[in-house]
């Protein structure tokens, strides 16, 4: 029995012996060993860290692909940067470059709610890893915490700024993030030339500085004007004007003894998307008729795309400049060329054509 | 008895007149001086007095002279308003924007706004809009005092509901216009004498002698007095309460809607103006208050008009609310009567 058990193992055994063999010459093949050393160069980004507009320090690890922007200057600073294809959430008052509407409209860009009250519900659902707010603009800092505690990276440029200086401070804060600081010296050098060209210009012939009152919006709104710590100042005495309202700081409510005592020679108003013969009519009924600026007819109203040009402080800001600067000295600049510019005693254009998107960067 | 008392009340009265107007044309004429282009006094009177004036001068005193007219008429109609209303509400607590006038007024105005911005540049088709919105406000509480059984408690707290309901409705649409005008600043009905016209002007005294002319025609004063003792008094003595009550708190609505239209929301006068003038009294007999509470009134309005113009210049900020000022300059001369009334 035990016998008979040991053969047929030791059969089994050969059998498998030879089959494995014969199994192992039909398949041999020769075996080599090679080693391929090569260096591939991976690009480890060392990690950008920056001091934001609160004063923080911020570390970025990577470049930001999904953006969040909370202001209009904001947008136009990362459009005029290049950096457009980032954008995935702008503010409803965002209508420039053109292409933002348009993005926006195709669903490429979503609408995160106001400049004054955005929405947080929407900015996280859009899960960007870069939201860029104003320390400027309170409720834009109410946000952080909110948005540090869902781990959210929120960014703020200084914000309230009050001169050239500061725009240029906030526009390289942007660039260092994205790592584009070459674009954004081409940026500040097209802008720094604008406003060069203004400077010279008026120094040039040297013209007498022509005194300016600055009103948002018409009478009835409450003669709301621009002090001497805005840009809005900035812009006009840059532009050669002096702005009458100087020597309060904010955004001051005036009074009509004190415009009129001061005399300006040129008003300029922010028309609020309102009918513009209604605005004059309001302002003929005051004692603005008493000055200088009515009597010759130097009243002019911005609306849409030039009232925004000097409203906000971005990368138009040399327009803002060569506009007002155009509006205070047509003889030296030529008129005002931005259709949405109303000059008192002269028709309402019936179709404003919106003058074509000029590429601040020349790429 | 009652005669001697009322020879010593007509006594003060008299007393308080000769301190009271003498000082509201002192105030008047240094409001025209006060602004931040000081004028002297000496160009003020000889401009007021068509001796001689140059130009521009003549043009700051016309404004000025607007403005301090409309900080007085302002005063004169709401402490007005606030005795007849304290009057009917037997409520020293009570002031004339208990009615929901002011909130139904900006509810108007947002409203138009939201339809019409063109509106906002129009400064008259405002006035009207805020005037009837303040109309339609006083006409909403009566009607839900009416129903209620039309007591003076019923007509305050139907007041007080409407002002609730408008007041939250009015902040909503403001939210709204805020963000169609896309303007962080609104001043609707901010009170303030900045942006009166000389129309204005016209409108306040026509709308101010109309009103005084009705109530002592109709002899609600007496009424009144009749009726703070009780409605049985007021009752034997043959007036009908069903009809004083809405008569009064009508005169008082038009009052307090005309300034609410013209000039905005000025708060704090219509409720110590009544309380100063009755301390100075030492009665609360409406024949004499409603004159004094007046000129009371418009002196608090006269000193803080003239304070905003003073801090817009010293603080470089811009004007500020009127009411704020008026408040705060009333307040402490009102606790002061408050200390010595409650020592007496």
């Amino acid at each position: 029995m035990r016998v008979r058990l040991l053969a047929t193992v030791l059969v089994i055994a050969v059998i498998a012996l030879i089959s494995g063999y014969a199994l192992g010459l039909s398949t041999s093949r020769e075996v080599y060993t090679v080693t391929i050393t090569s260096t591939i160069t991976k690009e480890v980004r060392v990690p950008t860290s920056i001091v934001d507009g609160l004063g923080r320090e911020v570390v970025f690890e990577g470049v930001p692909s999904r953006v969040v922007s909370l202001a209009p200057s904001i947008t136009e600073t990362l459009f005029a940067l290049g950096l457009g294809d980032r954008v995935v959430g702008v503010t409803s008052y965002c209508n420039y470059p053109p292409e933002v509407p348009k993005l926006v409209e195709e669903g490429k860009i979503a609408v995160i709610g106001g400049f004054w009250n955005p929405d947080p519900e929407k900015i996280i659902t859009l899960k960007p890893d870069l939201i860029i707010g104003s320390a400027g603009t309170p409720p834009h800092i109410q946000l952080k915490d909110r948005f540090e505690s869902l781990g959210l990276k929120i960014v703020y440029i200084y914000g309230s700024t009050r001169n050239i200086y500061d725009l240029y401070r906030d526009v390289s804060l942007i660039a260092k993030i994205f790592n584009v600081e070459d674009r954004a010296s081409k940026l500040v050098s097209s802008i720094q030339d604008e406003i060069n060209n203004v400077i010279k210009k008026l120094q040039d012939v040297n013209v007498t500085k022509l005194k300016v009152l600055i009103l948002l919006g018409p009478p009835s709104w409450g003669l709301i004007s621009v002090g001497g710590d805005t840009f809005i100042d900035w812009v006009v005495s840059t532009a050669g004007g002096i702005n009458i309202a100087r020597k309060f700081s904010g955004w001051p409510r005036l009074d009509y003894e004190y415009i009129i005592s001061q005399n300006p020679d040129v008003i300029i108003v922010s028309a609020m998307n309102m009918n513009y013969e209604e605005v004059i009519n309001d302002m003929r009924k005051t004692l603005l008729i008493e000055t200088k600026a009515f009597k010759e007819g130097r009243v002019y109203l911005l609306d849409k795309e030039a009232d925004d040009i000097l409203m906000r402080f971005g990368p138009r800001v040399g327009k803002a400049v060569q506009l007002i600067a155009k509006i205070l000295y047509p003889e030296l600049f030529g008129g005002p060329d931005i259709p949405v510019v109303y000059k008192l005693g002269t028709t309402v254009p019936k179709t404003t054509t919106i003058t074509p998107y000029v590429e601040v960067l020349s790429s | 008895m009652t005669y001697t008392l009322y020879r010593l009340k007509l006594r003060r009265f008299f007393l308080s007149l000769t301190i009271l107007i003498p000082l509201t044309l002192i105030l008047i004429i240094s409001s025209i001086s006060i602004g931040s282009s000081t004028i002297p006094l000496r160009d003020v009177y000889s401009c007021l007095l068509r001796i001689g004036c140059d130009g521009i001068t003549e043009k700051v005193i016309q404004y000025r002279l607007v403005r301090t007219l409309a900080a007085l008429l302002t005063g004169c109609m709401l402490a007005t308003s606030g005795v007849i209303i304290q009057g009917i509400a037997r409520n020293p607590l009570a002031e004339p924007y208990i009615l929901g006038l002011s909130s139904t007024a900006l509810t108007a105005i947002a409203t138009a706004i939201l339809i019409d911005v063109n509106i906002l540049a129009n400064k008259y088709l405002i006035t009207s809009i805020a005037f009837l919105g303040a109309l339609s406000g006083y006409i909403l509480t009566s009607t839900l005092s009416l129903i209620a059984g039309s007591s003076p408690l019923s007509l305050i707290l139907s007041g007080i509901a409407v002002t609730a309901l408008f007041s939250g409705i009015s902040h909503i649409l403001l939210y709204i216009v805020q963000d169609r005008l896309k303007t962080p600043y609104v001043y609707l009905l901010m009170g303030s004498t900045v942006n009166t016209l000389l129309n204005d002007i016209y409108y306040l005294t026509s709308i101010l002698i109309t009103c005084l002319v009705v109530t002592y025609i109709l002899n609600i004063p007496k009424m009144l007095n009749a009726y703070l003792i009780s409605d049985e008094h007021a009752k034997q003595l043959g007036y009908n309460l069903r009809v004083l009550i809405p008569t009064s708190a009508l005169i008082a609505s038009i009052l307090t809607g005309t300034t609410v239209a013209t000039v905005g929301i000025v708060g704090f006068i219509g409720l110590a103006a009544p309380h100063i003038t009755r301390f100075i009294l030492g009665t609360s007999d409406h024949r004499i208050t409603i004159t004094t509470t007046m000129i009371v009134g418009s002196i608090i309005t006269l000193i803080a008009d003239i304070i905003t113009r003073v801090l817009s210049i010293s603080i470089a900020r811009g004007e500020f609310p009127l009411g704020t000022v008026t408040s705060v300059i009333g307040a402490p001369f009102l606790a002061y009567l408050i200390i010595r009334g409650g020592r007496k």
